[in-house]
């Protein structure tokens, strides 16, 4: 086959006037896999969205797409139907949300053959349980115990991923897009979904769209990249070539390891133990779960710890307890020396403040960036109030790389390293000693990430900050961290300066989780 | 923005309620004639160029009375309506702020009202303390309560996983400054909706009431009353059951049409993203 499997070509979308896509264009071959990067908002699903003719309710989308040579963009909407699922097959990031919660994964995927060939419901099924074996289910005989079976709330993540790489690639398409098709899952199953999607689109020699935020992923897969920014294609090229232009993100930002403090630490948990009571069967309670299981931490003044697991490894519950949120059912945390806890006192709480995950989520939509920012202020001994406030305000936006009419705009007005930077600003405003960071840099795309992390490693030079970084991202907890700590299951399992963890582990658990991340640059 | 306040049922809505809202209002200084004016030497007139609605069996012109009626279905509805939101959206916040107990006592509390039906034991009520309006109100807006915090506690809840709240209890902010400076404002649109409707539901259930008897007494004049007393006559002078029941049919639809209509420009989960 000659020329390109996909087109676009001027693809442009505006929605009430607003334009979010301008002249966005790029080609995927057959059997080549195109890495589609930008952060949260560039218009990266928008995109995949428009290629398949599925825009937002009131959208208006102008250029060109086509499919082998076949223009989708003047095809009758019957005939698209067809090119959705036939032709194009497309995963989603969450694949809870994809998925039917009352129909059984067999049907689901057997569905597809019923809708597009026309098949029986028995044929449809063995069709499927093909499928689902290709995407790495042992289906084997119908059974009652068979996966066919299964409904999606039984299954795990990467499990319900893999169902829906079976329904996208059930039809053999020509072309596969998938949206942050990992984002949800775990470091260790995420490397199995992508190698899963690689083999099966090399497989049927089908082009691959992987839309992500995360250049890590696409180094690892892509022939090509693409980066969007602000809805515009800014760069295209192999995808060697477009990270070395990039360089290494994380440069500059390696924390020159500071001599092991010996004072006395600033934050200190001993024997932690969070437990949550289970789910209620019938009168009867089971087991409580226990979130964290005896956890010991101890931060010195200026440190910079890492706080590694995946995703339920009891990481956001400890941080939790740490910030006095919730009480612990046992052991204690520590404030200079002082019990720390539900019941601390405004100077303490005023000494251990944090930034969250989701630079979405974390601001009251209805409140402006000055009050947003000044929340804390009211744990300080005497908070400066009316000018002063908005001056001390300003100052802090300063501080974080903002300006001053920042103060008089809301959230949904910023972009997502902007909004992180909003965040810090609040998590600053009391002169804190100790700032926990959960997950703070996740979201966001990789340049602004390293912006993100230098911003950060500066403050905690200037202001003596200590930090604790909790992240599932060992890219990051390389780059910023002097001292790390592994968990698993509510438990550390391993412990000790970075850079030691990092080129021998110990625990075995670690060593998975090192092999399994995806590395920028390939040695 | 604009765009999402233009649909048809919306509209539609907001005509009738206005509608209903300036009758209450223009009955305050001014009815076509006097409501209490009893005229037993026009009685029963059909519906014609000196009183379009057509007089009952005392006289009294129809128009005027339906008029001077939306008065009264107005102030029972909005107060019970004030009742159930007052009343209602604090408890809903503190089941969602403290949960545990204090969840459990409030919506068991208002599983007990539900299960009860809500009409009969508004007459039961008002059997009890004596018919009248302000009975009615009470007896309206006690059922309107559960509804409100229900709503409250639903949406509250779900807003208090968000990390905005955990950043406010970070900023050491209590279970009341968080519910009243983050979670009330994030609601106020949906409590906005469910007032709407409660609202009509309220008009309804006046309606209701003054039909038994148990609503407001005469002479003030009231929509339900009137179709009570068309009943029967109803089969030589239709107009007095027509145009009564006409403006409670409209008033209800409209009100219910506002709601639905506020809902589907209020809701966040339809809000259209960049």
């Amino acid at each position: 086959m000659s020329g390109p499997l996909l087109t676009v070509e001027g693809l442009s979308l505006a929605l009430d006037g607003r334009p979010l896509l301008s002249d966005v264009g790029f080609e995927v071959a057959a059997g080549e896999v195109l890495g589609l990067v930008g952060e949260s908002g560039s218009g990266k699903s928008l995109t995949a969205l428009s290629v398949l003719r599925l825009p937002p309710p009131g959208a208006v989308v102008t250029g060109k797409v086509s499919l082998g040579g076949r223009d989708l963009m003047s095809l009758a909407e019957a005939d698209m139907r067809q090119v959705r699922g036939g032709e194009i097959g497309l995963i989603f990031q969450e694949p809870m949300t994809a998925l039917n919660p009352v129909m059984t994964i067999g049907d689901q995927v057997a569905e597809v053959f019923r809708l597009h060939r026309g098949l029986g419901r028995r044929e449809a099924l063995a069709e499927a349980a093909a499928a689902l074996a290709r995407a790495g289910f042992a289906t084997g005989q119908i059974t009652v115990d068979s996966p066919l079976l299964r409904f999606p709330h039984e299954l795990s993540g990467g499990q319900r991923q893999r169902v829906v790489i079976a329904m996208a690639t059930a039809l053999k398409p020509r072309l596969i897009l998938a949206d942050e098709p990992t984002t949800a899952l775990d470091v260790t199953t995420q490397a199995q979904i992508l190698s899963l999607l690689k083999s099966l689109a090399r497989e049927d020699g089908a082009g691959l769209v992987l839309i992500t935020h995360d250049l890590a992923v696409v180094a690892g897969m892509a022939d090509r990249v693409a980066v969007m920014r602000g809805g515009r294609v800014v760069e295209t090229g192999p995808t060697g070539q477009v990270l070395a232009g990039l360089g290494d993100p994380y440069a500059g930002i390696a924390v020159t390891p500071r001599p092991a403090s010996d004072g006395s630490p600033v934050l200190e948990a001993r024997g932690l133990v969070r437990a949550y009571p289970a789910a209620r069967r019938g009168w009867r309670r089971s087991e409580p779960v226990r979130a964290v299981g005896g956890v010991d931490l101890v931060l010195k003044p200026g440190e910079r710890l890492g706080l590694v697991g995946e995703s339920g490894s009891g990481k956001s519950t400890l941080l939790r307890a740490l910030l006095g949120l919730e009480a612990p059912q046992g052991g204690m945390i520590r404030l200079d020396g002082q019990a720390f806890g539900a019941r601390a006192t405004r100077g303490q709480r005023a000494a251990v403040q944090a930034v969250f995950q989701d630079p979405y989520g974390s601001f009251d939509p209805r409140w402006r960036v000055e009050d947003l920012v000044a929340e804390p202020l009211p744990l300080m001994a005497d908070p400066p109030r009316g000018a002063a406030r908005r001056a001390h305000v300003i100052e802090m936006l300063a501080q974080v790389g903002l300006p001053a009419e920042a103060a008089d705009r809301y959230a949904h007005q910023f972009s997502g390293g902007q909004r992180q930077r909003i965040a810090i600003a609040r998590a600053l405003i009391t002169g804190p000693r100790v700032v926990l960071l959960d997950e703070a840099v996740s979201a966001l795309d990789t340049p602004v990430r390293a912006e993100i992390l230098r911003l950060l490693a500066r403050l905690s030079d200037d202001l003596g900050l200590a930090y604790l970084f909790v992240t599932h991202d060992l890219t990051v907890a390389r780059a910023v961290t002097d001292r790390v700590m592994v968990m698993k299951a509510g438990k550390i399992v391993e412990e000790g300066p970075t850079a030691e963890v990092f080129a021998a582990p110990k625990h075995p658990y670690t060593a998975e989780l090192i092999a399994a991340t995806p590395r920028m640059l390939r040695p | 923005m604009s765009a999402r306040f233009r649909s048809p049922g919306l509209l539609i809505g907001l005509g009738l309620t206005g509608l209903f809202l300036a009758a209450a209002a223009l009955s305050l200084a001014w009815t076509p004639q006097d409501v209490t004016q009893v005229d037993v030497a026009r009685r029963l007139l059909a519906p014609s160029g000196a009183h379009p609605f057509g007089t009952d069996h005392f006289g009294r012109d129809v128009l005027s009375m339906i008029i001077a009626g939306a008065r009264n279905s107005l102030l029972v509805a909005l107060v019970a309506v004030a009742i159930g939101l007052g009343l209602g959206a604090p408890l809903g916040l503190w089941a969602a702020a403290r949960g545990g107990l204090a969840d459990e006592l409030v919506m068991r509390g208002s599983d007990l009202v539900f299960a009860l039906p809500a009409l009969l034991l508004a007459i039961l009520f008002t059997a009890v303390l004596g018919p009248g309006a302000v009975n009615a109100i009470i007896a309206i807006g006690v059922f309107n309560v559960p509804v409100f915090a229900r709503v409250t506690r639903g949406a509250a809840q779900s807003l208090w996983t968000r990390d905005f709240v955990l950043a406010a209890r970070v900023a050491g902010k209590g279970r009341w400054a968080i519910s009243l400076g983050h979670i009330a404002p994030n609601i106020a649109g949906l409590l906005i909706v469910q007032a709407t409707i409660q609202f009509s539901v309220g008009v309804l259930a006046e309606a209701g009431l003054s039909y038994v008897g148990l609503g407001a007494q005469p002479p003030t004049p009231s929509w339900g009353r009137m179709l009570n007393d068309a009943q029967t006559m109803i089969g030589f002078a239709p107009w007095l059951a027509i145009f009564p029941g006409l403006a409670i049919a409209l008033t209800v639809l409209g009100l219910n049409l506002l709601g639905d209509g506020l809902r589907d420009a209020l809701d966040p989960r339809l809000e259209r993203r960049g």
